[in-house]
């Protein structure tokens, strides 16, 4: 959730190329069941791990929603920059949730058996790294986004109704 | 708005707003009983003991392919009970387009206008200033006695004549598609205006 509503957030190739690496490292140095990266306002942004079958979308969602509870509790009680980590600690796994720069959120489900010191360690480097990418993206329209268009309005509206059912799908 | 090349996805949230019991959680739930299951996501709810939404309610729609991008439409709405403020606030973070959903009765003209003003304020905080930002009116429960007239809405709430207004008995799916279909086009439209600026 980026703190100005209607600032577009771009994605190229050659980030998500290093953002997929990042993730796939911290998977394999914590033995990570997932690992998602979400925009502040909930959208997927990449997600590494286990994730067939569950909902991908409401995961980052709730990552996201959990983490910008905890920080509008910090801003209430005037201790805005204090909580930059969630940490959620489960009977099989530990959820860390993070902050990456104010624009991107950072969810790793790992193992109980794994220990929490060494998980946030990784993290931490993980996120310092994902900090510099999402500086890169807030100035930077790839070159992709000038080639492709977005949707125009009518289609947009068509793909709508191609998906829609009347009377009940249940 | 969030548009990733390398996964050829176009991401849109869109926030259902309004006063209490206005049929915020219903458009959802119509919604996700009309859109094929493949298109979808689970609808996902939290909610109190009551059944009233404590945070948010969340679906995602998995529109075809456009131009080679996947849009993905992410719908929330927001808690309408009043001491869920701050919470209304931060579900209104990075919307892209707002459908705020109205009870046509009379008796709520008060709420509907206090929660237009706090939705202005909200995204006022954020630096967005109506009505800049994308957004459809539903004017929900038309089926019931004692409502306003869309004219006598639209001047209660100061809205000029290209905002649209759509007329809605959520419950039972009437006027549900259509401020969805309004909202998506605006969104898209501003899109576009951004990038080719």
């Amino acid at each position: 959730m980026s703190g100005n509503a209607s600032q577009t957030m771009i994605i190229g190739l050659e980030q998500q190329s290093i953002i997929d690496a990042i993730l796939s490292g911290i998977l394999g140095r914590t033995s990570a069941l997932m690992v998602a990266l979400a925009t502040s306002d909930g959208r997927p942004v990449a997600l590494a791990g286990r994730h067939d079958g569950m909902n991908a979308a409401g995961i980052c969602a709730l990552a996201a929603a959990e983490l910008a509870a905890s920080q509008e509790l910090a801003r209430i009680i005037d201790d805005q920059d204090s909580c930059q980590a969630i940490l959620r600690e489960g009977q099989r796994y530990n959820l860390l949730i993070y902050d990456v720069g104010r624009s991107l959120v950072l969810l790793v489900v790992a193992p109980r058996a794994q220990t929490i010191g060494w998980v946030r360690v990784v993290v931490r480097d993980a996120v310092d790294e994902l900090h510099k990418i999402a500086s890169q993206i807030r100035d930077w329209v790839p070159a992709e986004a000038r080639r492709a268009p977005p949707p125009s309005q009518a289609s947009i509206g068509e793909a709508l109704d191609d998906i829609w059912v009347e009377g009940d799908v249940h | 708005m969030y548009i990733n090349y390398a996964r050829r996805e176009l991401i849109l949230k869109i926030v259902y707003y309004g006063p209490a019991l206005s049929g915020k959680t219903t458009n959802l739930v119509q919604i996700h009983r009309h859109v094929d299951p493949s298109h979808r996501s689970e609808l996902l709810s939290l909610k109190t003991t009551e059944d009233r939404t404590l945070y948010f309610d969340f679906l995602e729609l998995r529109l075809g392919k456009i131009v080679g991008l996947n849009p993905r439409v992410q719908l929330y709405t927001v808690p309408g009970q009043p001491h869920y403020e701050a919470t209304r606030r931060l579900v209104l973070r990075g919307a892209d387009g707002v459908v705020f959903v109205a009870d046509s009765q009379l008796q709520r003209m008060k709420d509907n206008l206090e929660s237009w003003i706090a939705m202005r304020n909200h995204l006022g905080s954020y630096g967005i200033q109506f009505p800049g930002l994308p957004h459809v009116v539903q004017l929900n429960k038309r089926d019931l006695p004692g409502i306003v007239s869309p004219n006598l809405f639209r001047r209660a709430l100061g809205l000029d004549l290209d905002e649209p207004v759509v007329e809605a008995v959520a419950a039972n799916g009437t006027g549900v598609q259509a401020p969805l279909r309004s909202i998506l086009e605006e969104v898209v439209s501003r899109l576009r205006q951004e990038l080719a600026a």
